[in-house]
């Protein structure tokens, strides 16, 4: 990080979206399954789970999916979501743009903005549980195979998102 | 001809391959992410505030990228969209979800993806959304027998909006293109400086500090970093980020407003030259999505065919079926790739099924998402359908395929009910120490009687007949009843 040049422009959303439907076409193509993310924290709770109170995670159906076949920790997701750290890591670092940052709007302090995060972020882990999947595994995914309920949760998850956007306007704008 | 993709299924792509391709996969697709600049939380929540509409930009071009090469490949017969995994429908839960999930969303900035992707570039925000996400979705996990009957409602399967709104595939497809192309449009009517060499260097941050304005608090807030960091951050004349403006965020990009050498002028007309190719794209797309309206169904015909002297040799040989102790074995052995087939009725699994069973529909077993290299053992209630049910996945192409002979009522009566009279010869009582060992793993009650009781008449070779299938259900539910 010593790099004194300046980051580089971000990519032209429209052609990294189109890289990203190729991205997410070559998961169906070799795969015949798609992207995911959700997925992944869910296995690794499963699995830990399973570590700490074996008993109580195999009994448990939600976990029980996830502890089945080759086990949690051998998940296809968790090694797709290796990879996303990986990819992000080597994309910024060829972009100059890796820094160690707490990202905010200009009105909010940096312990608060910490506090969103996790906040926000369990808030999403209980509806990606609900809706069984989340931005990429759900909308992404069943959006371009056409499943009405990732089109019912895109619909659902936007609307959220806008309609609780001016509660935690502070936070961004 | 016979479809190529997809390759995991179709040909001997391993478990091993697929973990490879998993993280090749998620490599490009992170790449893709931090690419667009969705690493950054500013610049994903921007979009709640109709501030910067990446997000919805790269989710719908996506949408659209994926959905026409999806609905192409498998019109051509290259790939079987038959067995691409469609995520199910749950109408309440989704919905619910869905708003909760926007909520949590705008809160944190980021998605699951987009936070593993933000704490990869050293975004600490990034690292604390993966931690709540982690805490919330365990947390629902270890509370999930009270929304177990919330999250099992409203189940509509694999369906897709052709199937829902009973239209040709191909129309929804124009519709989505046609969809997305008037919102790109849309936005840059309305999107005031949308210009190729411009738009993308913008930083996250407001106007109103672009214009060069006083943002004191902009200092602190929109990037948070050391001074010496900062210092770091110079723009090409040698003048320090943190000077030129205040407001300059540098994981924005913006310092290619400054002149540019050599490097920035090729750069530029690549970025042109990018913005031309997207009409271009955009054009492509409409043709893709109106010919695909004309163009008929993307699947294949469901058939198959079948080698009637291998499946006849398999019967013989009784390789087709497992019993239920075998069964038992490879549960509690934990066999690598065992997939459990549940065929009876919705209320039927609720009330019993054996441990680590799936349920999956007859009519939806041709789609379901079974994998060729998994070991699949078929349950139905008596053990005709599931005999059946075999017969159609051999046809399909899974060479692992057994049924559980007896059905439920066998794994019942020999796994949850073992019985053996108490005259019985030393070998058939050293027999059922071990069968005893295994039943008692599963909760089951051995028992050693002085006679032995008439079982239900529904045991091996018995049809699907409505009275063996009640007899079934209510030895489940006792079984149930027991509390195991």
């Amino acid at each position: 990080m010593t790099e004194s040049r300046p980051p580089r422009p971000y990519a032209n959303p429209y052609v990294a979206g189109i890289g990203l439907g190729l991205v997410l076409l070559a998961a169906f193509v070799i795969m015949g399954r798609g992207l995911g993310a959700s997925g992944a924290f869910a296995s690794g709770a499963a699995g830990l789970t399973a570590a700490a109170a074996p008993a109580r995670a195999t009994a448990n159906p939600f976990f029980a999916r996830y502890l089945s076949g080759d086990g949690p920790w051998r998940e296809w997701l968790l090694f797709e979501i290796v990879g996303v750290i990986l990819g992000g890591f080597l994309s910024a670092l060829a972009a100059r743009r890796l820094r160690f940052a707490v990202e905010r709007g200009p009105h909010i302090a940096r312990g608060t903005r910490l506090g969103y995060a996790f906040g926000g972020g369990a808030v999403m882990g209980i509806g990606a549980v609900l809706a069984r999947g989340c931005t990429s595994g759900l909308a992404l995914t069943g959006g371009a195979l056409l499943s009405a309920g990732s089109w019912l949760f895109m619909i659902a998850a936007f609307a959220g998102g806008y309609l609780f956007a001016p509660v935690v306007k502070k936070a961004w704008r | 001809m016979n479809a190529l993709a997809p390759f995991f299924e179709l040909t001997d792509l391993g478990p091993g391959a697929a973990l490879i391709v998993a993280v090749a996969i998620g490599i490009a697709f992170g790449w893709t992410l931090e690419r667009a600049g969705l690493g950054s939380a500013p610049k994903l929540a921007g979009q709640f505030y109709f501030a910067d509409l990446t997000v919805f930009k790269v989710m719908f071009s996506a949408i659209v990228t994926a959905m026409l090469g999806a609905f192409w490949l498998g019109r051509l017969g290259i790939l079987d969209l038959s067995r691409v995994y469609v995520p199910e429908t749950y109408l309440l839960p989704q919905l619910t979800g869905g708003l909760l999930f926007g909520i949590g969303f705008v809160i944190a900035g980021l998605c699951p993806a987009t936070s593993c992707v933000a704490a990869a570039t050293g975004r600490g925000d990034g690292l604390l959304v993966m931690f709540g996400m982690f805490a919330g979705v365990l947390g629902t996990g270890l509370a999930f027998g009270s929304i177990s009957n919330f999250y099992a409602s409203t189940a509509r399967g694999s369906i897709t909006l052709p199937q829902l709104l009973d239209v040709p595939y191909g129309a929804v497809v124009v519709a989505v293109v046609a969809m997305a192309l008037i919102a790109f449009w849309w936005i840059r009517r309305f999107e005031p400086s949308f210009d190729a060499t411009q738009t993308y260097d913008r930083a996250p941050s407001p106007p109103r500090f672009l214009a060069g304005e006083k943002a004191p608090k902009a200092d602190e807030g929109a990037f948070e970093g050391t001074a010496s960091e900062q210092d770091l951050l110079h723009d090409e004349h040698g003048v320090p980020a943190s000077s030129a403006s205040s407001a300059r965020p540098p994981s924005s990009g913006f310092a290619t407003f400054s002149p540019r050498k050599k490097r920035g002028g090729r750069r530029r007309s690549i970025r042109e030259f990018g913005a031309n190719l997207t009409v271009q794209f955009a054009w492509a797309a409409l043709l893709l999505g109106a010919l695909a309206a004309f163009a008929g169904s993307p699947y294949r015909a469901a058939h198959a065919t079948v080698d009637v002297q291998r499946l006849a040799r398999a019967v013989a040989h009784e390789e087709d079926h497992v019993t239920a102790i075998e069964l038992a074995e490879w549960i509690r052995g934990r066999k690598a790739g065992l997939r459990i087939v549940d065929l009876r009725t919705a209320a039927e699994f609720e009330t019993y099924h054996v441990p680590r069973a799936e349920r999956i529909a007859l009519e939806s077993l041709a789609t379901a998402p079974l994998h060729a290299t998994d070991t699949i053992v078929l349950i139905s209630g008596g053990g005709a359908h599931a005999a059946q049910a075999w017969v159609l996945l051999q046809a399909l192409g899974y060479k692992q395929v057994y049924f559980l002979r007896g059905g439920l009522q066998e794994w019942i009566d020999d796994v949850m009910n073992p019985t053996i009279l108490a005259t019985a010869p030393p070998r058939a009582m050293a027999e059922f120490k071990r069968v005893g060992e295994i039943s008692r793993y599963f909760g089951g009650v051995p028992r050693i009687v002085d006679k032995l009781e008439p079982r239900p008449a529904n045991a091996a070779g018995a049809t699907e007949g409505a009275r063996s299938e009640s007899s079934t259900s209510e030895a489940a539910a006792a079984i149930r009843r027991r509390g195991c």
